[in-house]
């Protein structure tokens, strides 16, 4: 073992746990605390139930995860065992659900108990579960060794700790697979970015599958602040989220633009609420800036507002900008940013060469923050994680994000242009169109498909799905589609037509399709 | 007023006609999400030209509270 070098994130949390012991790791909204020094004794506890069950260094561990201490004790454990973990949306369609277990093929799934979960439904042949809210588990709990385990120190910081599920144009999600030296790195970008420190108090909003969690979890939990899970149910009645956690005063806030904007479009702020909150961060999506100046009046200068980028590939943020008041005058997207320190940017031409002034290109993004590419798919993998075009010599890895940027070069800031691809944002998951076409055109009585998005007058921020069919029969339709996407993938609309238009190539030409919609 | 909260609630779901029903709420709907949530309390105002209180707005959590509500401020 390394003397002062916490290599893996197992050592690094137990480090942490020692030197905050008695303080408050996890707040719950009942006003129960956790301390740093019980969570850390579950999650060894944890990890040596799973160490019983066969769980050894690099299998993956499925976590339908419902922000109990348990479920984040679990995430511990795992780094703990060099397990790698997936947080898996106990909601998502069991069809969607198969593909992600059959791509992570993980050894054991981790359940809580509910009646809605996808767990209900899958037959797990092959694969142990394990409900962790179960008296059974609580009493293997209870009897367990608490002490860290021997095998941490062989987990090497380039080891997998997570892998996490994003959209993917082929029908199957992708898994993002990062890297415990990722995350260390994450850790100190943040501590730094935000000045953070053990009186802290961190929302989790962001639910476990999503990306954004990644920040709520680790920039919090590693480095002595406190954690507050928020339930989903309390996500969707703002006035009740505001006044839950007017009891419990965070001071960080991430969460998607979304979130926000429907905090403050449904009336659940006043002047007076979060007190103690000097940070509100967001990403994954623009934020309207209509939406923002409301939010901006709440909190005058009492709150900083901190606009992030990153893609999942790359540990969640890349890039972060501080709002100015002058930001509000007008109303284009926010910048993104510099890309922060210990990372850097390129912008790359359609025939891949670098461009050096500021034309929009797609960004290649390098450095410790590059995750380990797409579990159980090479060929994915090197499409996406590719070697940097301007080395030569040796091997450097770049992340190619898909994302049109123009860099500033007088103060490195990043713009946001669009996207190279059909990929779009939605409550910031990413969706790939393909994706939802590709359920649509397995249905047997649709002819051919194309899925659009469109933001205008006439549509407000819809996905269309143009369908050529004898059989208009939608209910059908979406009863089958609700078995394989998840809520925010569902379309929105649907047109019937005879025949899509194409492009010379024969391929279904979008564009033209966009503007019959707008007609 | 019920035919076009009816109405509503099938738009903004996603839902079938025979899916709403008297006691049909949050935790029914699989997509009842934030944005959906808001997208159905802006869909009421638009077609009832009312506009919600945020306490209002935290009650409407089922086809039964919805309606009671908007009776509130015909």
């Amino acid at each position: 073992m390394l003397d002062n070098y916490q290599y893996n994130l197992g050592q690094l949390f137990h480090e942490v746990s020692l030197e905050h012991a008695n303080r408050p790791a996890i707040a719950l909204i009942d006003g129960s605390l956790m301390t740093y020094h019980d969570l850390n004794i579950i999650s060894n506890k944890i990890a040596h139930v799973l160490a019983r069950r066969g769980i050894q260094r690099h299998d993956v561990v499925a976590i339908l995860n419902d922000k109990s201490p348990i479920a984040y004790g679990m995430m511990l454990a795992c780094l703990k065992l060099g397990a790698i973990y997936s947080n898996l949306d106990p909601k998502s369609p069991i069809e969607r659900f198969e593909k992600m277990i059959a791509t992570c093929q993980p050894k054991i799934i981790c359940y809580f108990d509910d009646q809605r979960s996808v767990i209900n439904e899958y037959d797990s042949a092959g694969c142990e579960k394990l409900c962790y809210t179960s008296e059974d588990f609580n009493e293997t709990l209870e009897s367990a060794a608490s002490q860290m385990l021997e095998i941490n120190k062989y987990v090497s910081s380039n080891s997998p700790a997570y892998i996490m599920f994003t959209s993917g144009s082929t029908g199957f999600p992708k898994g993002v697979v990062i890297s415990h030296q990722n995350i260390a790195n994450f850790i100190c970008w943040s501590k730094e970015t935000y000045n953070t420190s053990p009186e802290d108090r961190f929302t989790n909003i962001n639910p476990m599958h999503f990306d954004n969690s990644v920040f709520d979890f680790y920039a919090s939990l590693f480095s002595g602040a406190s954690l507050i899970p928020v339930g989903e149910n309390l996500t969707k009645i703002p006035m009740k989220l505001i006044k839950a956690l007017n009891e419990l005063r965070p001071t960080i806030w991430f969460s998607v633009p979304s979130m926000l904007v429907f905090v403050v479009n449904m009336r659940a702020l006043k002047h007076e609420d979060l007190q103690d909150l000097r940070i509100i961060t967001f990403g994954g999506e623009g934020f309207p800036k209509n939406s923002l100046r409301k939010l901006w009046n709440f909190f005058d200068e009492r709150t900083q507002f901190v606009n992030v980028y990153g893609p999942t590939e790359c540990t969640c943020i890349c890039s972060s900008y501080v709002v100015q008041e002058s930001d509000l005058e007008n109303d284009d997207l926010l910048p993104l940013g510099p890309i922060a320190p210990n990372f850097y940017a390129q912008v790359i031409d359609e025939n891949g060469a670098i461009i050096h002034g500021e034309e929009t290109g797609e960004l290649l993004i390098g450095g410790p923050n590059v995750g380990i590419g797409y579990y159980n798919d090479l060929s994915k993998t090197q499409d996406a994680f590719i070697q940097d075009p301007a080395e030569n010599a040796h091997v450097k890895t770049v992340y190619k994000s898909g994302d049109l940027v123009r860099l500033d070069s007088t103060n490195d800031m990043l713009y946001f242009m669009g996207r190279k691809d059909n990929q779009i944002k939605r409550m910031g998951y990413r969706i790939e169109l393909e994706e939802i076409e590709n359920v649509l055109n397995t249905i047997d009585f649709i002819d051919e498909s194309a899925v659009v998005y469109v933001d205008n007058e006439k549509y407000k921020a819809k996905i269309i799905a143009n369908i050529c069919s004898p059989n208009k029969d939608e209910k059908k339709l979406k009863e089958i589609l609700i078995k394989y996407l998840p809520s925010y993938m569902i379309p929105d609309l649907y047109v019937y037509c005879d025949s899509l238009p194409k492009n010379q190539n024969g391929k279904i030409d979008r564009i033209k399709i966009k503007d019959q919609l707008n007609q | 007023m019920e035919d076009k909260i009816n109405d509503i609630l099938i738009q903004v779901f996603n839902l079938n006609e025979d899916q709403v029903k008297e006691d049909l709420g949050m935790d029914d709907v699989n997509n009842w999400d934030s944005l959906t949530h808001m997208n159905l309390i802006v869909a009421i105002e638009d077609e009832f030209s009312i506009e919600l209180s945020g306490d209002h707005i935290a009650d409407m959590v089922s086809f039964d509270q919805i309606r009671q509500t908007v009776s509130k401020y015909q």
